[in-house]
């Protein structure tokens, strides 16, 4: 039911579009996939190595997509985030894979 | 009488140097849970339930408490000022956000954190007065309501979405649709699982709101090349009278629907949330400027938020029935000190009850002086340079995904919604109807089946149990009024056009 009501509104779509205006549709592929590249590389590593490699290759990774690239900015940020992960780890008892 | 006579001895508890202590720590822990993405009080509730062995009952539960509604106070604060939001901030991000953008940070908080003021003080004098009575509103409510309820539900998306009907509905089935993925409550199968182990118990709530909202956000900023966060760390806390007055009636509209909305089993913050918005939307003496940037946008929601949350301990403390995960723990926690929630409770534990309801009041005062006054030192965090904070955020969420169920699994989740969230962004669609959906779906589903079952097939039991067939027949009149309005509105502006028409066809 709920498939049907929605491939009856995507069909409205499709004939509503043929009388609209065309839009440039703004999308830069570049950004979101290293995003994604930097996350699913997160999990991958934490995974199969430990969670503080993981820290790392996500915040050098995900720094390709900032306006700047600065590798001691990226060991500063890494430093940090691997602390409050140990905080979480410790303070709070989040089962965390740190190493 | 007997209430405030109650209230007294219940503040001779709260007001002792080691609850007041627990408060505080509840209220301060809440409101950074509540701040960092990802983090909500679920996984924090449940990872300091093992505390309470140590902990005296009272403080124990008083702390819990304070960490649940303070994170209410504080999730709006991350929605506002960056757009993450935690599932019961989702409609701050609409018009918070957006005063963000015009440079209206400030009042955005203030607004958030008075309307919550306002909410939890409403809510608590309803769950003072009312809690030994007002469970009972619950039983009234059985399988055909609540299907009625979540249809209501439904056609607030109308009012939700900020742009088209017709993509807010498609948005909303699609939500609809993902809450299906999973087991089966009924039959026990599993459905568009994928043969993925991890698909079996569903998708997570906080995957899809971190990807949608969080991921998604972190990358248009960057695509802007934004070398700051869209908040700049400057904030104007105080309004303008004409201002202040805009927030008091809207948080009292949603500290009314959030109170009601909290003590029925399956309502609570989540749903009370979109509830006030869309009342807002409507009657709102400025619902032309909500979804905006508006005052009314924040306050509303806050304000159910916040009173919602208070009045979700109504049923646990009344009938012994968790409406919520959080309350679920909440009863772990009452039960692990030998207490059994229920119709005896109030009458065999008075300084258990009274107790937590006068702490809420001195919660409620802490609060306010952590999120509004206080609120610009939690904020400190949001002036570090976008290049520096971007990456942090995404450690927080990837943090908050895996720590609802210790799997990675579920980052490579919040990462494909994120992908998705990006695309809707740039599509201009907005992904909160969608969340909608994905919440009410399956409860829908389920009283639906249920309502079905007991009536034997019949699906005139919907129309012919007074509170359901009420409400139904409020969804029909809506329908037929949007209808007609639309219907006048072409009329109206066919009319206006042919004398146009005319003086073209003579020029």
């Amino acid at each position: 039911m709920v498939s049907s009501l929605l491939l009856l509104i995507g069909l409205i779509t499709v004939v509503r579009s043929r009388f609209d205006q065309r839009v440039h549709l703004d999308f830069n592929p570049k950004n979101i996939f290293i995003i994604l590249a930097s996350l699913c590389g997160f999990a991958v590593i934490s995974a199969h190595l430990n969670m503080i490699a993981g820290i790392v290759f996500m915040v050098f990774c995900s720094a390709f997509a900032g306006t700047s690239y600065s590798v001691v900015r990226n060991l500063m940020v890494s430093a940090s985030l691997t602390a409050v992960a140990f905080a979480f780890q410790k303070l709070l008892g989040l089962n965390l894979p740190l190493y | 009488m007997d209430v405030l006579h109650n209230l007294a001895f219940g503040f001779e508890h709260a007001l002792t140097l080691q609850n007041l202590m627990f408060c505080a720590l509840g209220c301060t822990v809440g409101t950074l849970v509540g701040l960092l993405p990802g983090l909500g009080p679920l996984a924090t509730i449940s990872l300091l339930l093992p505390l309470t062995y140590s902990i005296p009952t009272g403080g124990a539960l008083i702390m819990l408490a304070g960490i649940y509604y303070g994170a209410q106070y504080g999730d709006s604060v991350s929605a506002i000022t960056m757009k993450i939001p935690h599932a019961s901030s989702i409609v701050a991000c609409i018009d918070g956000y957006q005063m963000t953008l015009k440079g209206k940070t400030g009042l955005a908080l203030f607004t958030a954190g008075v309307s919550s003021f306002i909410g939890g003080t409403v809510a608590i004098v309803v769950l003072s007065f009312l809690a030994p009575s007002l469970g009972e509103v619950a039983f009234l409510f059985g399988p055909a309501e609540y299907c009625a309820l979540m249809l209501v539900g439904f056609v607030c998306v109308s009012f939700v979405t900020t742009g088209s009907l017709l993509n807010g509905m498609a948005m909303c089935l699609i939500g609809v649709l993902l809450g299906q993925i999973g087991t089966d409550v009924t039959s026990g199968q599993q459905r568009f699982t994928m043969d993925l182990d991890f698909l079996a118990d569903g998708v997570g709530l906080v995957s899809i709101a971190l990807g949608c909202f969080g991921i998604a956000e972190i990358t248009k900023n960057l695509d802007n090349r934004n070398e700051r966060t869209p908040f700049n760390g400057k904030i104007s806390l105080m309004p303008t009278w004409a201002e202040f007055k805009r927030i008091i009636p809207s948080a009292l509209r949603g500290s009314v629907i959030g109170s009601f909305l909290g003590i029925l089993p399956g309502g609570g913050p989540v749903i009370a949330q979109f509830a006030a918005y869309a009342v807002d939307k409507k009657v709102s003496k400025y619902k032309h400027e909500i979804g905006s940037g508006a005052i009314e946008g924040v306050a509303g929601q806050a304000a159910a938020d916040e009173a919602a949350a208070r009045t979700s301990f109504i049923p646990l403390m009344s009938i012994g029935i968790p409406e919520n995960a959080v309350m679920a723990l909440m009863m772990a926690a009452f039960v692990i000190k030998g207490i059994q929630p229920g119709p005896n409770m109030i009458a065999g534990h008075p300084d258990l009850f009274w107790g937590l309801v006068a702490s809420m009041w001195v919660g409620n005062c802490f609060l306010i002086v952590l999120n509004v006054p206080l609120v610009r030192y939690w904020l400190s965090v949001f002036k570090i340079p976008y290049n520096v904070l971007f990456p942090s955020i995404l450690f927080f969420c990837c943090i908050g995904t895996f720590s609802v169920n210790n799997s990675l699994n579920d980052i490579f989740t919040t990462a494909t919604f994120g992908f998705i969230g990006y695309m809707f962004l740039r599509l201009d669609l907005d992904a909160a109807p969608l969340m909608l959906g994905f919440i009410l779906g399956p409860m829908l589903e389920e009283n639906f089946r249920r309502a079905l079952l007991i009536s034997r097939g019949d699906f005139t039991a919907f129309l012919t149990r007074p509170i359901s067939g009420t409400l139904l027949a409020l969804i029909g009149l809506f329908i037929i009024w949007q209808l007609a309005r639309y219907l006048l509105k072409a009329r109206e502006m066919g009319a206006r056009a042919l004398p146009g028409a005319d003086s073209v066809g003579a020029a």
